[in-house]
């Protein structure tokens, strides 16, 4: 019985010790660090260093910026995550309709964002919403309709940051969808068909429950993916138009490593983290519900 | 999922890092240089000079870029192990300085840019030698100016107001008589130096831009959006400016050395005309601009000082600041390199000679980067119609007052005698 314990601890231990020394020593040191004044100056010279307790945290509550970035990131989570699920789902059955040898194409096409590099990604996301010489106001402006200023006004900003985003990272959804797809046994639309069903019923009462749990697990990894949004507008705004699309990640990137205000900075990725936390917590919960255990 | 692969590649990415190092740390460098960006590539370039004349000396160039440069100075410093030499930034020395990492300087020459060699210094001691300066200034389309009835830019900001909307009136639908993009600091920050009163005050204890003065250049600057003189857009949202501004899209822009050289690669001989530079216009007359540039700094933990400071004297020769002016288009630190050609030749590079009599330098404190940053977001609100000059300015000091909360304590008990440089008291008034 302790062998079979200790042989069972000597498997997990590489898994633990990778965990403990990328997340959760780091996890104590920046909590740790929140309850500095840790800046430049702390680093010339550790007599500078105080321990502030939770000022940092209380300077975060009365900080205009902060809220401002808490509400661009959840945004970008609340509208995101929901049609980047409906997207990944929908592109998964359609491509399932369509002939066999044209599947692979369509599914290569879609995926193809995926893979691709973020900035890369943004750079030519940048020269299409371009305001005067960017191809999606041409396309608008050939179908009549008044080109708008998409990276220059704060409410079009975000809203190209959330469809950049979505349109990047769809395709994997809709990968995980299709295997779950497949999974789903053919009895049981046979079974409907023979009763009646019709394609809206046989879409809502087999293939959308059969998927649920796939689903979920899809919401959390995009939630938490898009809570650490950061390098689309790193690179499409830089946090503008007035602070518009300035997200928690890259506002404590700015603090951090622009400013040298680790002990601020600090205190932003703890609020962060526990805003994933509470997130992934009420998923869970809401998840086994679906599942029914 | 995706983390765990994020996690591994971080793990892989970190191994080749270390891997990297080993093999750096195994040449053979007598001598270590960081630079930055094309600098960088300028410098390994000339280093084979250098080398000749100091037998069985190799020079390691390590390239940073601009963006991540600072980063890896600090980290360096912080790790105990920066290089012997570095290209720094103006605005970042001060970071450097207050971590007591660079060695004290004596100026190897005496026709520097006084401007350049004043924001090298902290309480009175210089910690860089100025490599290439930098300003800001006029960008025009000439024939535009004379069309609308003026032979060449305006000396003050009536005069200049006065031609861009005079301009305004011969340009077509989208064109504008000025290109300032919002996301740049660097155009507010000059009308803003060129005022009486300084951005911050009481030492650089507080934030300052509530005064008369600070309010005079952000209203000055928030009218050129108001009266569409300039277009409410950033430096993103310009494809190719230079294309943009032969053809009429601007007839002023403010700008840096740099767009000499960008202008000519991007538009061909013929079009060599259509544009000219000239001297900021000032509230009252000629105007001040900034100062900006590299500096060359030695660590105080380098052991090879004495090679290091041979290394910059030879990078500071006449030959080698041509050779970096014609490599880069940096401007050279020092003057009497001005009068030689190709510099001494260039109508364009005049308004610069000039200007950089002209420059008040920035308030050199670590916080002073992000003050800017700052600026320029609560400008941008201004500019945007979302607030007040005046409440904006009200509201900006109580930040910057915040910011500056630790360094008022430090000067309280006095810490840091290097992060504390009185530039109010020895402000440079060449242009007054």
């Amino acid at each position: 019985m302790t062998r079979k314990h200790s042989s069972g601890a000597l498997f997990v231990l590489p898994a633990l010790v990778l965990l403990a020394v990328f997340v959760f020593i780091p996890l104590i040191g920046v909590f740790g660090l929140s309850l500095t004044d840790f800046d430049v100056y702390s680093v010339a010279n550790p007599a500078n260093l105080h321990l502030i307790g939770a000022d940092n945290y209380w300077h975060l509550l009365r900080d205009r910026q902060a809220w401002q970035a808490l509400e661009t990131t959840l945004v970008v989570v609340v509208v995101g995550v929901p049609a980047t699920l409906l997207l990944s789902l929908i592109s998964a059955l359609m491509i399932e309709s369509i002939a066999e040898r044209w599947r692979g194409l369509f599914r290569t096409a879609l995926f193809v964002p995926v893979v691709c590099s973020t900035v890369a990604i943004a750079i030519s996301w940048r020269y299409l919403l371009n305001t005067r010489f960017g191809l999606v106001n041409h396309v608008l402006g050939l179908l009549g309709l008044r080109a708008p200023d998409w990276l220059g006004s704060p409410h079009l900003a975000i809203l190209a940051i959330t469809i950049v985003v979505v349109w990047k990272g769809f395709g994997y959804g809709m990968i995980i969808v299709s295997a779950a797809r497949k999974e789903i046994p053919d009895e049981l639309y046979d079974a409907a068909r023979i009763e009646g069903a019709g394609v809206r019923h046989r879409l809502l009462r087999i293939t959308v429950p059969m998927l649920a749990p796939t689903l979920g697990l899809l919401a959390l990894l995009d939630v938490s993916g898009y809570w650490q949004l950061f390098a689309e507008p790193y690179v499409l705004t830089q946090g503008g138009p007035l602070g518009s699309t300035t997200s928690l990640l890259l506002l404590m990137y700015e603090r951090g490593f622009r400013w040298w205000r680790w002990g601020a900075a600090s205190a932003i990725a703890m609020a962060l983290t526990a805003v994933m936390w509470l997130f992934a917590w009420v998923q869970r919960h809401t998840r086994a519900g679906w599942r029914g255990d | 999922m995706s983390t765990a692969f994020g996690r591994a590649g971080a793990v892989v990415a970190l191994g080749a890092a270390i891997l990297a190092c080993a093999g750096c740390a195994h040449a053979p460098c007598g001598l270590n240089v960081w630079a930055i960006g094309s600098e960088a590539d300028a410098l390994e370039r000339m280093v084979p000079g250098f080398e000749a004349s100091h037998p069985g000396v190799s020079v390691c160039v390590q390239e940073l870029a601009w963006s991540s440069a600072q980063v890896r100075l600090l980290s360096a410093v912080a790790a105990g192990d920066p290089p012997d030499v570095a290209q720094v930034g103006d605005t970042d020395l001060a970071m450097l300085v207050t971590l007591h990492a660079l060695r004290p300087e004596r100026q190897i020459a005496n026709d520097f840019f006084r401007g350049a060699v004043h924001v090298t210094r902290f309480s009175g001691v210089s910690y860089g030698v100025p490599w290439y300066v930098d300003t800001r200034l006029l960008f025009y389309r000439p024939d535009i100016l004379r069309r609308a009835g003026f032979d060449r830019p305006a000396r003050t900001w009536r005069g200049w107001l006065r031609q861009m909307r005079a301009v305004k009136r011969i340009l077509g639908p989208g064109q504008y008589a000025l290109l300032a993009p919002t996301n740049e600091y660097e155009f507010l920050e000059v009308l803003a130096l060129q005022q009486p009163e300084p951005m911050l005050r009481d030492g650089d204890r507080y934030g300052n831009f509530a005064s008369a003065s600070f309010r005079r250049a952000l209203t000055f600057y928030k009218s050129l959006y108001e009266q569409h003189l300039a277009p409410r857009i950033d430096d993103r949202q310009l494809v190719n400016l230079w294309w943009e501004m032969a053809r009429g899209d601007f007839v002023f822009y403010v700008s840096g050395p740099w767009n000499i050289g960008e202008f000519r690669r991007f538009l061909p001989p013929r079009d060599e005309d259509l544009w000219m530079t000239a001297p900021m216009p000032g509230p009252d007359g000629p105007g001040v601009s900034i100062i900006g540039g590299s500096d060359f700094v030695v660590f105080r933990v380098s052991r090879r000082a004495q090679l290091a400071h041979e290394f910059i004297r030879y990078m500071l020769a006449d030959q080698q600041q041509v050779r970096l002016y014609e490599l880069t288009g940096d401007l050279p630190a020092r003057r009497d390199v001005w009068r030689l050609p190709p510099l001494a030749n260039d109508v364009k590079l005049r308004a610069f000679r000039l200007q950089l009599e002209r420059v008040r330098p920035f308030e050199a404190i670590p916080e002073w980067d992000e003050i800017m940053d700052g600026m320029r977001r609560m400008a941008a609100r201004v500019a945007a119609g979302d607030a007040s000059v005046r409440a904006a300015t009200a509201g900006f000091d109580r930040t910057v007052d915040d910011w500056l909360a630790k360094r008022r304590e430090l000067l309280a008990r006095s810490a840091t005698p290097t992060a504390t440089s009185p530039r109010q008291s020895d402000r440079p008034t060449e242009a007054r």
